[in-house]
């Protein structure tokens, strides 16, 4: 455990505490957006937003892979599942996230075959063990586990495996980021960039950030150390008057990601036209599917999915409260038509998303603000 | 610092709602029972205290223990039961056998009644190998030699081939409420510390690895054992400062702090760094996305004693074999009421809820 | 993770993470690794080398 506890290491943490603190000016509200789900559960498992000054912000972005499949996917899921000589696989955190009429948990009481996997290899397995079954993996995921599909397409068909299938749902970062940067009433000061998706994808994609829209964007790792570092740096560019990308995560980030995963991707996958994101609506060229050359393993055209498309309820105003427009508690639905328990929108759907952190938590919260 | 922290007409009276709702008593309004209604969670929760516990209308149910109280002729007994599935049947470090003997056991123990007698039910699956079977009852007569308990009563049923994963168990318990210590789920007062009899997260994670769903392999064996040794020494030497105990099953040392949190209406403070967590659980856990807080121990129990006799609470359960790495693992607080707070590892603090179903291993 | 031992004919390695729980990687995308390397793996996949 050397490598990371070098990274978790309180006494240091303290000491980037305070230079941060240092680094503040009085008076100056700072926002930055966490991009990646990993961050946000990170910020929550080390309690690192514990360590910030009140006056710096962390708005949890659209990077949670599960928590922005919109309802009419899950529907779609759901759908295949419930076919008898279907077993349906997916990751586990999909499991709980809500569609039009219940979750695939719910579809799994009800009687269809839905099983848990930690890699889509283990999908793969499954179809070997099971021959006579068809088994269909709902694939989800940024460029982070996209490569990880694509590697297990590949495989399927290399080894003749004939009842394998996939529902693709990856989704790309940019263009999520370009939506949300392109709203005029945006309030952010500055992004932690997603750190494992660079691995895949390199540095280099979000230079559009400071370029085209003038906001710093340090790419970091998932221990506490250094989210707390990419927050400094962060601060030290606008201290600065810089507006740079940087790379905190160095040690594990080439600038220029993995050419073999992205090739991999190119070959197996193209862009949609256009994919819908919960909460966020429909962003052009956000999505994959299967390119032409693996049709025949695409889930959607091996059977017939409904397609039909579920409406985000119209109150429900997550783009707002990612883009740090509104807080959770403004929101028209909030803690009445949306709670944990019955989520509408992706900021509730996750634990850690802003409105479900805050439906939890929000009068401590508020009292460790005051103190 | 920042923005003035000041709560609007609106917020307030939003956060307002939200905490009518908390107080309010679970309501089970969910149209099938899914796998989340026997996790631990919110969901049963919402299960026992809407449903059961009104149904029922008794008060030593409504008290919500591990074992419910009767009183016969001035004697004090402790009475539960339990029912087993599990699968695989065998697993490393244990069996359904012993976990159906232990399991209920415990369940007495930490009531602080000595167990005494079990009555034992077996559902078995049409095709179950004698074998198994055989190991089984071997496995259970096993237990409860080592737990010093008998089996007085029983009853066996079978069912039709894909009615039961091989076989189910059903034990219920009787005990002798122990003299030298009177606890309830509401007598948790701040500035009492919380004792942890000893590594977390064990048994859920060698079932877990033992299903083979997950490409990954470590070694790790359940924690099964009897508790009664432990709570023996407890009672011996802080008897009277014992606030209240309980086994860590399902839903892990973060659900039985919410429930007591709430019960007593108290806020509870962990240090994170303080729980003791086996490397191999804790790498597993890791990998998986999954918190070992909220993981099944089968051997595992909490205990809330007063401050001036925690030290010597802590050494008397180190003593027993099977809690050398007890630790005091944090304490009592008045505020924020019913809540859970961590101080992590890495000094900052944040809020442990609830489980809303079975934890779920993560990819983002 | 560490790379314990290799199986090139299959593209996959089996990896063990510090505290020795193991599983299998696919590792195509940073061939060649060497037992002893260590790799960071996301949903079964080696997605990049961290040296050894």
């Amino acid at each position: 455990m050397r490598y990371v506890d070098e990274f978790r290491d309180p006494e240091l943490g303290r000491v980037l505490a305070t230079e941060i603190l240092a680094a503040v000016e009085p008076g100056r509200h700072y926002k930055f957006m966490e991009v990646c789900g990993g961050h946000t559960h990170s910020i929550y498992k080390y309690g690192v937003d514990d360590l910030l000054p009140a006056n710096v912000e962390l708005v949890h972005g659209p990077g949670c892979p599960v928590c922005v499949i919109p309802m009419g996917r899950v529907d779609d899921g759901i759908a295949l599942a419930r076919r008898p000589e279907v077993i349906f696989t997916c990751f586990g955190d999909m499991m709980r996230v809500p569609g039009s009429e219940g979750s695939l948990l719910d579809a799994k009481a009800e009687g269809a075959d839905i099983r848990m996997v930690y890699s889509p290899l283990d999908a793969l397995r499954i179809a070997k063990s099971n021959p006579d079954r068809e088994v269909v993996f709902f694939a989800i995921g940024f460029e982070t586990t996209a490569p990880s599909t694509a590697l297990t397409l590949k495989r399927a068909r290399a080894e003749g495996v004939k009842n394998f299938s996939c529902m693709c749902s990856h989704v790309t970062i940019v263009p999520p980021l370009r939506a949300l940067l392109d709203s005029p009433d945006l309030r952010l000061d500055g992004f932690v960039g997603p750190g494992h998706v660079s691995t895949v994808v390199g540095a280099r994609p979000f230079e559009f950030i400071p370029a085209d829209y003038g906001k710093p964007i340090v790419v970091a790792g998932f221990e506490p150390l250094d989210i707390l570092q990419a927050i400094r740096m962060i601060l030290a560019q606008l201290a600065e008057g810089r507006c740079e990308v940087e790379n905190q995560y160095a040690r594990v980030v080439p600038y220029e990601g993995n050419p073999r995963a992205l090739e991999v991707m190119a070959e197996v996958f193209e862009l949609r036209p256009h994919f819908e994101w919960r909460g966020l609506g429909f962003i052009s060229q956000s999505g994959l599917k299967l390119a032409e050359a693996y049709a025949d393993l695409d889930a959607e055209l091996r059977f017939e999915v409904p397609g039909v498309r579920v409406a985000d309820p119209k109150a429900c105003q997550c783009g707002e409260v990612l883009k740090g427009v509104i807080k959770p508690w403004e929101c028209k639905v909030f803690g009445t038509a949306c709670t944990p328990e019955r989520p509408i929108g992706t900021c509730m759907v996750s634990s850690e998303g802003a409105c479900a952190a805050y439906y939890n938590f929000g009068r401590f919260a508020r009292e460790r603000e005051v103190v | 610092m920042g923005e003035p922290s000041v709560i609007s007409e609106r917020e307030g009276k939003i956060l307002g709602i939200i905490e009518t709702a908390r107080g309010k008593r679970a309501k089970f309004r969910d149209e099938r029972v899914n796998m989340s209604h026997g996790a631990g969670g919110k969901a049963t929760q919402s299960m026992i205290e809407g449903l059961f516990v009104p149904a029922f209308g008794s008060e030593a149910l409504a008290a919500m223990g591990d074992a419910g109280a009767v009183e016969a002729d001035g004697t004090q007994l402790a009475l539960t039961t339990d029912s087993f599935v599990v699968k695989p049947l065998r697993f490393p470090g244990g069996s359904i056998g012993e976990l159906a003997v232990n399991g209920t056991v415990n369940d007495l123990a930490v009531a602080g009644a000595r167990p005494l007698a079990l009555s034992l039910s077996l559902i078995l699956e049409e095709g179950l190998a004698a074998v198994d079977l055989r190991a089984e009852v071997d496995a259970i007569a096993r237990a409860a030699e080592m737990a010093g308990v008998r089996i007085v009563a029983g009853d066996t049923k079978v069912v039709e081939r894909g009615s039961a994963d091989g076989m189910y168990a059903c034990t219920s318990g009787i005990g002798l409420r122990d003299p030298r210590s009177s606890m309830a789920t509401d007598a948790i007062r701040p500035g009492d510390r919380i004792l942890l009899s000893g590594t977390i997260g064990e048994h859920g994670t060698a079932i877990m690895l033992a299903r083979g769903e997950f490409e990954l392999d470590a070694e790790i064996r359940s924690d099964t054992r009897s508790l009664w040794p432990a709570v023996d020494a407890l009672l011996e030497e802080a008897g009277p400062s014992l606030r209240c105990m309980r086994d860590a099953t399902r839903g892990g040392v973060a659900s039985v702090l919410n429930e007591l949190a709430r019960a007593s209406s108290v806020a509870m403070l962990v240090r994170e760094a303080a729980v003791p967590v086996d490397p191999a659980v804790a790498g597993a856990s890791e990998i998986l996305g999954i918190d070992p807080m909220y993981v099944a121990n089968e051997g595992k129990l909490v205990a809330f004693v007063a401050p001036e006799d925690s030290e010597r609470a802590l050494a008397a359960l180190r003593s027993v074999p099977g809690c050398e790495r007890a630790e005091e693992i944090g304490e009592v607080r008045t505020e924020p009421p019913g809540m859970v707070l961590v101080e992590t590892s890495f000094g900052g603090k944040r809020v442990m809820d609830q489980l809303v179903g079975d934890p779920l291993p993560r990819i983002c | 993770m560490q790379v314990e031992s290799v199986d090139e004919a299959r593209g996959l390695a089996l990896c063990a993470a510090e505290d020795g729980a193991r599983s299998t990687v696919e590792i195509a995308l940073v061939e060649p690794v060497v037992p002893g390397d260590r790799v960071l793996v996301h949903a079964g996949v080696a997605l990049t080398g961290l040296g050894a």
